[in-house]
């Protein structure tokens, strides 16, 4: 029962859970002091974690009263050219979603969208028992009809797939085809750049006249036809849905991608720095302010803004 | 300074209801993570131990949670739903979208202007509170005024909808 004592807890919980986000370690002492005054404290703060989490999809969809003009200008939107700005990708995002929701009548076939904006990241139950996993500013296209087949049509996800040998999963990118042997793996599209890595299992790629397989561990870059493959620890395989990139000499222009993603930020990288690699880890949790501070000493580069984003250069 | 943290950082994991050999899991994972992490120098590194201990135990409980699933009506609404799961929702549940989502507009349309708004640059755009601070020429703390007041009033419908939701539940039943 909600009584005044539980909705004290819970505004306490509430007002803690606002303050670590950027806590200092008194902050996290003085909460490990809370916790322990009541064993009930800690459950109240879970069930304050999981309400932002079910508040968010919600917020994702609702309209907000329009900001004060002081600070804002007003911003028109072409549903139909995305991508070009990180804010018109996140609203238009947001409408081909709701759109989904509330119009599903009006979508011809049998096949619809789900999209994230910059910076949010979705998981998506199949089914069969399955889950994707989808990155920041990316979008898939799932079939009713046939919940086997997959198009990702940019950005990233992590599957994991049940495997079924009379119906295969299969993901298509591009004109690329991926089919599960049975599988953990992450699947990346930037431009014309596709990158697919496998966490457990096999996967075979199928692609410019080549089939090949591949098992943990194995990395695999396609840009037109041509394709390479590497190497790298199987756990490090979609670690970005644990807010971690794992890299093993990676291009520059690799992980400017996937820190872009995840920070709904575009990210280029000055030509001098294209030849060069990054072997280590990067954290890609609290907010972009605190990554650029992260990734300008791990990465031994230099961070400017530019138009629309950041670039980085040496 | 792991092994210094060591103790303080088991504290705060039993403190969050951890179990004895949960704690012990979690640190052991804590610290595999953070030897991984051959980077540069971290602003507090102390905070962010404590950061991400807390994440990991987050994390444990969201996968704990959707084994119990979807428990409330909230959850079981389209927004907290999965596509696949149910591609076509009925008309019932269509409405009880709508009328979730109109509840919700009223509430942020009931906010403060700059409250709203903050809220807005958080939970949607993703900034962090010191950007924000930043971007509105505000203090650390004059966010998170803001941004408590957002929430407990998200909340507070949020727990409404919940009793609805079981009243529902009783008298159907």
């Amino acid at each position: 029962m909600a009584d005044a004592h539980h909705d004290r807890t819970r505004d306490e919980a509430i007002d803690w859970h606002l303050r670590l986000e950027h806590g200092s370690e008194d902050d996290w002492l003085s909460f490990t002091e809370w916790l322990e005054a009541d064993p009930a404290h800690s459950r109240v703060y879970d069930s304050v974690a999981k309400a932002e989490n079910e508040v968010d999809a919600v917020l994702r969809h609702a309209e907000f009263p329009a900001p004060m003009p002081a600070n804002d200008t007003v911003e028109t939107v072409d549903p139909v050219r995305r991508n070009l700005w990180p804010r018109r990708a996140a609203i238009a995002a947001s409408l081909a979603i709701v759109g989904a929701l509330t119009f599903q009548m009006a979508q011809p076939g049998s096949t619809y969208s789900i999209a994230t904006g910059p910076g949010e990241t979705r998981e998506i139950a199949l089914a069969d028992g399955g889950t994707i996993s989808l990155n920041g500013n990316s979008e898939v296209i799932l079939d009713r009809n046939d919940t086997r087949s997959v198009e990702l049509i940019a950005g990233e996800a992590r599957f994991g797939v049940t495997h079924n040998a009379t119906a295969p999963f299969s993901v298509t990118v591009g004109d690329n085809r991926l089919v599960d042997i049975g599988t953990v793996f992450n699947v990346s599209r930037d431009a014309d750049l596709l990158r697919v890595g496998v966490a457990e299992g096999a996967v075979r790629f199928e692609g410019s006249g080549q089939s090949l397989r591949l098992g943990p561990g194995d990395v695999l870059r396609a840009q037109g036809d041509r394709i390479e493959t590497t190497n790298t620890p199987a756990e490090a395989i979609g670690s970005w849905t644990g807010g971690t990139l794992v890299y093993d000499s990676a291009p520059m222009a690799d992980v400017a991608a996937d820190v872009g993603r995840a920070i709904g930020m575009r990210i280029a990288v000055d030509p001098a720095l294209a030849s060069r690699s990054f072997s280590g880890v990067l954290q890609t949790r609290g907010g972009a302010e605190a990554v650029r501070g992260r990734m300008g000493p791990v990465l031994g580069v230099r961070i400017e803004d530019t138009t629309g984003g950041w670039t980085l250069k040496p | 300074m792991l092994l210094d943290m060591y103790t303080v950082l088991r504290r705060f994991a039993l403190a969050r209801g951890c179990a004895d050999s949960e704690a012990d899991d979690l640190l052991q994972d804590l610290f595999i993570k953070v030897s991984e992490l051959r980077g540069g120098p971290i602003a507090n590194p102390r905070a962010y131990l404590f950061q991400m201990t807390s994440n990991l135990i987050l994390d444990r409980r969201r996968g704990e949670m959707r084994q119990v699933r979807r428990e409330d009506g909230w959850a079981r609404s389209a927004f907290g739903h999965d596509l696949v799961d149910d591609p076509q929702p009925t008309p019932e549940t269509t409405a009880l979208d709508r009328d979730l989502l109109t509840r919700v507009e009223h509430a942020l349309g009931a906010m403060p202007p700059r409250t709203a708004e903050i809220l807005k640059l958080y939970r949607v755009e993703g900034l962090a509170q010191k950007a924000i601070a930043t971007r509105l020429d505000l203090s650390l703390s004059a966010v998170e005024k803001h941004l408590q007041r957002a929430y407990k009033d998200l909340d507070a419908l949020k727990l409404s909808w919940a009793r609805q939701d079981l009243e529902e539940v009783a008298i159907d039943g």
